[in-house]
């Protein structure tokens, strides 16, 4: 059992885009936790998706998390920012909730096995090479049938509906697959 | 000693705002903000963004109270003309400095400065003589410059769309050496403007930006360091050596004339000065070579093939090879995002991963 999931501003968009941030809450059972840029992040999405209101609203993912401790730790977020995920000096706050992320569970002691999800393609794949427990949607959704909160035609068919809304998540060949 | 707070104090004073409507503009709580000022609070990394954001300077400014050198004389040269030239700029010279904070650090490898003394004009072909030992050593091949330059030296060389008539740049900091010349079609004056901007960085001319927005200016080239880099350019481009085997001792016929042109790939005019101030041909022989078009040197020579060659790769966007390297090197190490790298080749993230990704069985392409 994981102690902490950060899930990145792309997922929490996944299922406001199709009014189940109810779901998502059920599935990450009182363990999501999120720092105060993705909560920002969040909060800048609420005017396209209005369902975000509900994760903000709902204190479920905790207080949002104040990364830095220091000054040099800012420093060092600012670094990853830009060298890591490709954020540009003039455009601060892209890619701030990732570097956050990041940095917190890499260096955190009480986060060092949390799970991170994310649908950024480019993000999952830095999260895996750098040993990072790293998910997508589809994994949760695969949990979600796994603990019988969904069954996995009702799962599959909300990835294609988040698939329908524009979201880019990775869908299954067939319905069976959605399981462990 | 300024602290953060001082920094962000300076920028509440220049917006001229109560410290209220400050915070609003910023979007912080107004109380945070006092606290914050007040050294009972510490400014989080989301507030330093979203004050940087709001406030129009980087997190970087906010953090250390200094600014990038490139960023620095790009705000000073303060030149509209230059605007798309000097955005290019620091948007490549940004990525390697965000390259280089993962340890992938440019390669650039200077030449011993020769003795700085004489005329202008000799210290750049002293340099040039120095640099042109270099290009023999690592036995790199002029016909592609960018590349020569970038392998020899270690600069990143770059061709982008920098504006109507824009010559060239060259950025010089600690962390960035860095040629950028506008896309064009008339591949001559294009190696000009490389090896000009090469002369600048081996000079050690300036720190910061150097713009060259019209390398042929008149004005421009009376300062003594642009005409040591004009000086360089040419001996680099026409080595005279290479110009007196090429005219030996039997005299010099046109199509030779147009073979060496082609050879070195200069415009006819510049190579008919150059022979001439060696005394390789005379006054009336030069007026003859230089009228010939670029055109009619490489139909003389039967390489319009080339010709045509050097006009597209002249005319196309080369992003700076060494730092698309590193970029990916960070990428593929797993240091970082293939962000970065799609950044400087200007890519798609998305679509480049579906490349790299692809299938690469017996299907077709």
């Amino acid at each position: 059992m994981s102690s902490a999931i950060f899930c990145d501003t792309t997922v929490l968009c996944n299922f406001a885009a199709i009014k189940r941030v109810d779901l998502l809450e059920l599935i990450l059972r009182g363990r999501g936790r999120w720092t105060q840029a993705v909560a920002y992040e969040v909060e800048q999405s609420r005017g396209h998706l209005p369902d975000l209101a509900r994760v903000l609203a709902g204190g479920w993912l905790g207080e949002p998390i104040e990364v830095a401790q220091d000054d040099t730790e800012a420093w060092q977020i600012e670094r990853i920012r830009r060298s890591v995920f490709g954020g540009l000096a003039d455009q601060p706050t892209k890619h701030l909730g990732e570097a956050e992320t990041t940095f917190l569970i890499k260096n955190g002691p009480e986060f060092r096995s949390a799970w991170w999800v994310t649908d950024d393609r480019a993000a999952l794949a830095y999260g895996r090479a750098q040993d990072l427990i790293t998910l997508e949607t589809v994994d949760l959704i695969t949990d979600a049938v796994a603990m019988a909160d969904l069954t996995q035609e009702s799962a599959f068919e909300l990835l294609v509906q988040m698939q329908a809304h524009g979201r880019f998540v990775r869908l299954p060949g067939k319905s069976a697959d959605l399981s462990r | 000693m300024p602290t953060i707070s001082d920094r962000v104090r300076e920028l509440l004073a220049r917006s001229g705002m109560s410290q209220r409507h400050f915070a609003e503009r910023v979007g912080l709580d107004s109380s945070k903000l006092s606290k914050s000022l007040s050294g009972a609070r510490r400014f989080s990394s989301l507030d330093l963004a979203r004050i940087a954001e709001a406030t129009q300077v980087t997190v970087d400014w906010l953090l250390t109270g200094d600014e990038p050198a490139l960023a620095l004389a790009a705000r000073i040269s303060g030149d509209t003309s230059s605007a798309a030239a000097i955005a290019e700029a620091k948007r490549l010279g940004a990525a390697r400095e965000d390259v280089a904070f993962l340890g992938y650090r440019q390669p650039w490898r200077p030449v011993r400065r020769p003795v700085q003394d004489g005329l202008d004009t000799t210290r750049g072909e002293r340099l040039a003589a120095a640099a042109l030992d270099r290009v023999s050593e690592a036995d790199v091949d002029l016909g592609d410059l960018p590349a020569a330059a970038e392998e020899a030296f270690g600069a990143d060389v770059a061709i982008g769309d920098l504006g109507p008539r824009f010559d060239g740049l060259s950025v010089a900091t600690a962390e960035i050496k860095l040629i950028l010349v506008g896309r064009g079609v008339a591949p001559w004056r294009q190696r000009f403007t490389i090896a000009h901007e090469l002369g600048h960085l081996l000079a050690r001319d300036d720190q910061g930006l150097h713009l060259d927005q019209d390398v042929e200016d008149r004005q421009h080239q009376r300062q003594p360091t642009e005409r040591r880099a004009n000086a360089f350019a040419a001996a680099f481009l026409m080595p005279e050596r290479q110009l007196r085997a090429a005219v030996g001792s039997s005299g010099f016929t046109p199509e030779a004339f147009a073979d060496l042109v082609c050879e070195l790939r200069v415009s006819p005019s510049a190579l008919a000065f150059r022979l001439l101030s060696f005394r390789l041909i005379d006054s009336m022989t030069c007026d003859r070579f230089k009228a010939l078009s670029a055109r009619q040197a490489a139909e003389l020579a039967g390489r319009l093939e080339q010709l045509a060659a050097d006009v597209a790769a002249a005319n196309r966007v080369r992003p700076p090879g060494l730092l698309a390297r590193d970029a990916y090197a960070a990428y593929a190490s797993g240091q970082a995002t293939l962000r970065p790298y799609a950044n400087v080749i200007n890519a798609d993230v998305d679509a480049l991963m579906d490349a790299l990704e692809a299938d690469t069985g017996d299907g077709p392409p």
